[in-house]
């Protein structure tokens, strides 16, 4: 295995008295792409949420590279999200008032990069991922695949460390999800990216390198390999 | 539709929609007390009473009021006619509720709409819900205005000379009277209180259309109409014909119609109305000139993010609000400068304080009754976009851009409407007036105007303490 780059360690988070993560632990290298996978309920969601610095576990701890993360600020997390996490949700994540390329180009300005060079890396993204025919168009005027494909490219475009994709497959069907999956992960793998992948589809799973198996908030059984 | 069916469905809500039930008849009622105080002041009797002094004594008294404004009769008309417009803001705000919580009904209309209802008749169970709102506030508002006449102070002792202005020429020699503070002593006619009760529902539910008059409800989403094309600057074409009226009224003013005259008031009248639509309207094609000229030049993520949001919903309610507020403005500023002007043509008197008093009352209830007007359509912008946004922080934004962006958004549009209104009621004062007079100073509109501006900014900065909540990652599970 390669050096990890993020590691989970007895992670335990409770919503009121619902224990959605039980002392959960995970390691994941760099470059791999992992697919979080388990029935509905189990605490992938929450998984994820925990390991992208975006809530914070009751107990245990998330180190992104050695970082702890619980010991970053929440402006320093936000930051870290910024430059080096994507995130990409099952659907709505876009701004409906923004054409897509402003879209995929918002990370970056955020960022601090001047409009015009957002602009042609949003461009370029929107390219590379095959949706360059709705950069002017609002998400609305999207089909599901394109904005999700659209939504890709706004996580990717910062060209983060780590992407986080939560069920991205979840509102399209099967063709429009192959067609999603088949970008992210070739262009993952493409530049050594790591994924975490959350699913509860064995099919979106096989994209994955390996795959961790969540029951009621904690591992099942050791990592099977895809 | 039957109208059982019209009226369960526009009942079938939940928590959000109390909330926007009770703010719309809250509005309907203080449109309703603002509606029956124009009505009073207008049909105040002329003529003069006794009133009894305490120990047996009488004096029979040619004023009856401590305020100038209400014992000068040729000024009631103008007053009565101030107070209705100040029932406009109240309405707006009622029209305004029916976006509260919107996002919720519009889902439950989108149900109603798979189910098989047609758009109109969605519109209609909003219309209808906000009707029925109405009537109950309107209600309540006839209720709070007989309390408020049982409330009102009784006479007090008053010395007329302390007002110059009051009715020069009759000096009474013992100095105090005894005056009513608040016109408690007189009711209008009793057809007015039903018209009124008819008015108010109606007029809101006219508004209430307008305001949803942008959203198609398809059974699929909720989805605004796309794009806006080129601006409309034919509002302009309003301010120029107001304009153009109050020339003619200046020119009216020369001749003598005699006293019980309504030339000049009409005159004046649909010169000032001209003059506010102009400008409310003028505040659409403005903002979205400031917000494209903001999306070239201002090229950081927040002027970004807020310049598009408005250019996608040229009438979000929070701008319809700023509408009203530079319209009452506006008006406000015209009214006092022709009035003032007026009196001073006419019959060479000036009106007392209680001009500036009671219209400083008036802008304030309105700044107030915009600004939580506002607050609402903020609040109501950032629910429904509150996926995008949560998304957006669990990219890494930081809050602190987003709620810049609220800001922008906030503030965009209303610095150069309320700049507009304020240079057209100066303009309006310069060209109504009949005698170069010092009336109000230049510092005082726009006085005024930063007044305004920093309400709206305030209610855009209160919205921010909704803005944390909607962002949690937790709305990234919701539907
Ligand atoms: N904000 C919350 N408030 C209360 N309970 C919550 C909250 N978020 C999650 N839960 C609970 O925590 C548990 C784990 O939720 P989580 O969303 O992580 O599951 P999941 O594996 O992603 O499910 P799914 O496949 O349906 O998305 C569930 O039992 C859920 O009901
Ligand atoms: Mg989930």
């Amino acid at each position: 295995m390669n050096d990890p780059v993020l590691q989970a360690e007895g992670l335990v988070r409770s919503y009121g008295k619902t224990q959605a993560l039980r002392g959960l632990s995970v390691t994941i290298a760099s470059g791999e792409i992992v697919a979080v996978s388990g029935p509905s309920g189990c605490g992938k969601s929450t998984l994820l949420h925990c390991l992208a610095g975006i809530i914070v576990p009751d107990s245990g701890a998330v180190r992104y590279r050695g970082q702890p993360l619980g010991e970053m600020s929440e402006k320093q997390r936000s930051r870290l999200r910024r430059t080096s996490f994507g995130v990409l949700f099952q659907f709505g994540q876009l701004v409906a008032e923004l054409p897509a390329v402003d879209n995929v180009g918002l990370p970056l300005l955020l960022g601090g990069y001047q409009k015009r060079i957002a602009d042609s890396k949003s461009l370029e993204w929107l390219q590379r991922l095959g949706v360059a025919e709705v950069a002017s168009a609002l998400p609305s005027e999207m089909s599901g695949g394109q904005a999700q494909r659209v939504a890709l490219a706004r996580a990717m475009v910062t060209e983060p460390e780590v992407l986080f994709a939560d069920e991205p497959t979840g509102a399209l069907d099967s063709l429009a999800g192959e067609q999603v999956l088949e970008v992210l992960t070739s262009h993952a793998r493409q530049r050594n990216m790591t994924v975490v992948l959350v699913t509860h589809d064995a099919k979106v799973a096989a994209y994955a390198d390996r795959e961790v198996l969540l029951r009621d908030g904690a591992q099942l059984a050791a990592e099977v390999p895809a | 539709m039957s109208v059982s069916t019209l009226v369960k469905l526009a009942w079938a809500g939940r928590h959000a929609d109390r909330f926007r039930l009770v703010f719309t008849a809250l509005g309907a009622a203080l449109g309703t007390v603002a509606m029956l105080a124009a009505a009073t002041v207008y049909w105040l009797p002329a003529t003069e009473i006794i009133t009894p002094l305490p120990g047996g004594y009488t004096i029979e008294m040619h004023h009856r009021y401590t305020s100038g404004l209400l014992n000068d009769t040729a000024a009631r008309p103008w007053f009565a006619a101030f107070l209705l417009v100040l029932a406009l803001p109240a309405l707006v705000f009622a029209a305004q509720s029916a976006r509260l919580g919107a996002p919720a009904r519009d889902r439950r209309l989108m149900a109603i709409r798979l189910a098989g209802a047609t758009p109109g008749q969605l519109r209609l169970i909003a219309v209808a819900e906000t009707a029925v709102a109405c009537v109950l506030g309107a209600l309540v508002g006839i209720g709070a205005y007989f309390a408020l006449r049982q409330l009102a102070p009784g006479p007090v002792l008053f010395n007329p000379d302390a007002d110059p202005y009051d009715f020069p020429g009759w000096r009474p020699g013992n100095g105090l009277v005894l005056r009513l503070p608040l016109p408690s002593d007189a009711l209008p006619p009793v057809w007015v209180f039903p018209a009124v009760a008819v008015c108010i529902p109606v007029l809101a539910a006219a508004l209430t259309t307008i305001a949803l008059r942008r959203l198609t409800i398809t059974p699929l989403a909720v989805t605004r109409l796309p794009r806006v094309r080129g601006l409309r600057w034919w509002p302009l074409a309003a301010i120029a014909a107001g304009f153009g009226l109050l020339a003619l009224h200046r020119i009216l003013g020369r001749v003598d119609f005699g006293d019980k005259d309504v030339t000049l008031p009409l005159s004046a009248w649909s010169a000032v109305i001209l003059l506010g639509v102009g400008v409310s309207l003028c505040a659409v094609p403005l903002g979205q000139l400031a917000a494209r000229i903001a999306l070239r030049h201002l090229r950081s993520a927040a002027p970004q993010l807020a310049a598009r949001w408005i250019i996608a919903d040229p009438w979000n309610g929070s701008r319809s609000l700023a509408v009203a507020l530079v319209a009452v403005c506006g008006a406000a500023t015209a009214i006092e400068g022709i009035s003032y002007g007026r009196s001073i043509g006419m019959t060479g008197r000036a009106l007392n304080g209680d001009v500036q008093r009671f219209g400083l009352l008036a802008l304030a209830m309105t700044l107030l009754v915009a600004v939580a007007g506002l607050l609402f359509a903020i609040v109501e912008g950032l629910l429904t976009r509150r996926r995008a946004l949560a998304s957006l922080v669990a990219a890494g934004a930081p809050t602190a851009v987003l709620a810049r962006a609220v800001l922008w958004q906030a503030l965009l549009p209303t610095v150069p409407a309320v700049a507009l209104a304020i240079l057209v009621g100066q303009t309006a004062i310069a060209t109504a007036e009949t005698l170069p007079s010092p009336s109000d100073p230049i510092w005082a509109q726009t006085a005024l105007g930063v007044g305004a501006i920093a309400g709206i900014a305030a209610a855009a900065s209160l919205s921010l303490i909704v803005l944390r909540s909607t962002v949690k990652v937790t709305e990234l599970r919701l539907e």
